[in-house]
């Protein structure tokens, strides 16, 4: 279904149930988040981040919500979001309803939401673009990037009290858009593919213990080329999973993830992150993180695929929140490894037997990033 | 006795008075619509019905929550009472909802009587006053 269409659906179900003004307060819901900041690097550029600074870097959520009953619900959430001089800014449009869906509740606590929702991955998926609930300007960017945000389908969730232990289940189908930047000497390019058919569960077991929470997410699916092929030609099934543990006391907070993608036999990038925080008082933290990349590379027969450290990056940054709705934050990463936004050195091809691919020394860059973030 | 002892007696005088310390003595009264069947809830009940975790009282019928103003002092006490957890933090916990496509929070009414007349009015209502507010035409419920 088209974004339009979505939208459409969207506004016909608010057109043929409008309410008295009066009781229109009551119904819909307006929420956005703002997420602008400055940053610049001391080298190469990473996630639109160079040299010579930008301040063309945010992310604003607008969200629309209206209550057709105690039962039903439609909600859509529209994007407009820039990063610097990432070679993504193509691939985005200035303002686009990320989500529009509908979501019905069954009297046992059984939600399904239907049309583009947000995907249920990991602690920070859904939140991605809203700045006050991150520690830092954006979320792990090895473990998350920028993809598999939303779906196009149908998600189905439902809690279960066990005890002192609390089930959240999710289950979810439809189709998503696969997205990566692709460096390479002539240039960076935005790799795009649709992916239908997937399916997939997140999980999320919360303990008896205030604020400790583990979960688990899987997720299959299949690329779509958009030239007829023959059956032979397709690609195999790709599949991902996450897992996630976090800690968030009054103190402070740990949590971390670890994610890995499989594709074919010959391909494969693994992901983790780790990040810690203390909260001395309500309005200050001081977090940081450490994040790898590594990523295994299928090269011609008979030379074996070679497994590459893609990236390491540390971050330390502080953060002023004078209140839940208002967030102040400074940053500095340090970023090792191959994946920037322009080619880098990385495989140094074989020329003689054993015929076994070298890896080119790992370049290096800094980057600060200074951000505010606002919500309502 | 020596003023060691004396503090160790305080102490534990004020640990003690601290945990018997009635609902009504601390700033707020839990209330709600008159066909509300419960008379009493738990504390971890309680703060699923008003962070959405559930949408029924234990009675099975559709609970409606209604909040104070967040700079409200009964709404304070409420959720380091209630909730567990400081407002600002149960802000943050309706950001997460709200921003993921989960939940929306209750509505919040800037009164005592603004959440009196919502509960009188609405069947399945629960929400929470001042300790010194009127409560005709409503069940006070004694959170345990």
């Amino acid at each position: 279904m088209s974004k339009l269409a979505l939208c459409l659906a969207a506004l016909s179900i608010l057109a043929t149930t409008a309410p008295a003004q009066s009781d229109l307060a009551d119904r819909l819901t307006i929420h956005g988040s703002i997420n602008v900041g400055y940053g610049k690097s001391d080298g190469l550029p990473t996630f639109g981040i160079d040299k010579d600074g930008s301040t063309n870097y945010r992310a604003v959520a607008l969200q629309f919500g209206y209550k057709i009953d105690d039962n039903d619900r439609v909600v859509t959430q529209f994007l407009h979001r820039v990063n610097g001089t990432s070679p993504l800014n193509a691939a985005e449009k200035d303002f686009a309803p990320i989500w529009a869906f509908y979501e019905h509740t069954f009297d046992n606590g059984t939600k399904v939401k239907l049309g583009r929702t947000p995907l249920p991955r990991g602690l920070f998926n859904e939140v991605r673009f809203v700045g006050t609930l991150l520690p830092f300007y954006r979320v792990g960017r090895v473990a998350y990037g920028e993809t598999l945000e939303q779906l196009d389908g149908v998600v189905v969730s439902k809690p279960f009290d066990l005890g002192g232990f609390r089930l959240e289940t999710y289950g979810f189908a439809g189709g998503f858009d696969l997205r990566a930047v692709l460096a390479g000497s002539s240039g960076s390019t935005v790799y795009q593919a649709r992916q239908e058919n997937s399916y997939g569960t997140q999980l999320w077991l919360n303990t008896p213990v205030d604020g400790l929470r583990f979960g688990g997410y899987a997720h299959s699916f299949a690329g779509t080329p958009r030239l007829s092929l023959p059956d032979s030609l397709r690609g195999d099934r790709s599949w991902t999973w996450m897992g996630s543990a976090e800690l968030v006391k009054r103190l402070g907070f740990v949590r971390g993830e670890l994610t890995e993608f499989y594709s074919g036999e010959r391909r494969s990038v693994g992901s983790w992150y780790t990040q810690a925080g203390f909260t001395p008082t309500e309005h200050w933290t001081i977090a940081t993180e450490y994040q790898e990349m590594k990523m295994t590379i299928g090269l011609p027969a008979p030379i074996p695929a070679v497994t590459i450290p893609a990236s390491k990056e540390i971050t330390v940054g502080v953060k002023y929140s004078p209140s839940a709705n208002v967030a102040f934050k400074l940053e500095g990463h340090r970023v090792t490894g191959y994946d920037f936004d322009i080619a880098v050195p990385t495989i140094i091809p074989p020329t003689a037997p054993p015929f076994v691919a070298g890896i080119a020394p790992a370049s290096r860059a800094h980057y600060l990033l200074a951000s505010v973030a606002i919500t309502f | 006795m020596s003023i060691r002892s004396f503090f160790h007696a305080l102490a534990a005088v004020l640990v003690i008075a601290a945990a018997a310390r009635p609902a009504s003595a601390q700033g707020f009264k839990v209330i709600a619509h008159e066909s509300v069947a419960e008379s009493e809830l738990s504390k971890d009940v309680a703060a699923k019905i008003f962070l959405k975790q559930v949408s029924k009282f234990p009675s099975g019928a559709a609970a409606k929550p209604v909040d104070l103003a967040k700079t409200s002092a009964a709404r304070a006490e409420f959720s380091n009472a209630v909730l567990g957890r400081a407002v600002s933090a149960i802000e943050t916990y309706w950001q997460q909802q709200i921003f993921a496509g989960k939940e929306v929070p209750p509505a919040a009414k800037a009164s005592d009587d603004e959440v009196l007349a919502f509960v009188k009015a609405t069947p399945g209502a629960i929400g929470y006053v001042s300790a010194g507010a009127a409560t005709a035409g409503v069940k006070v419920i004694a959170i345990k």
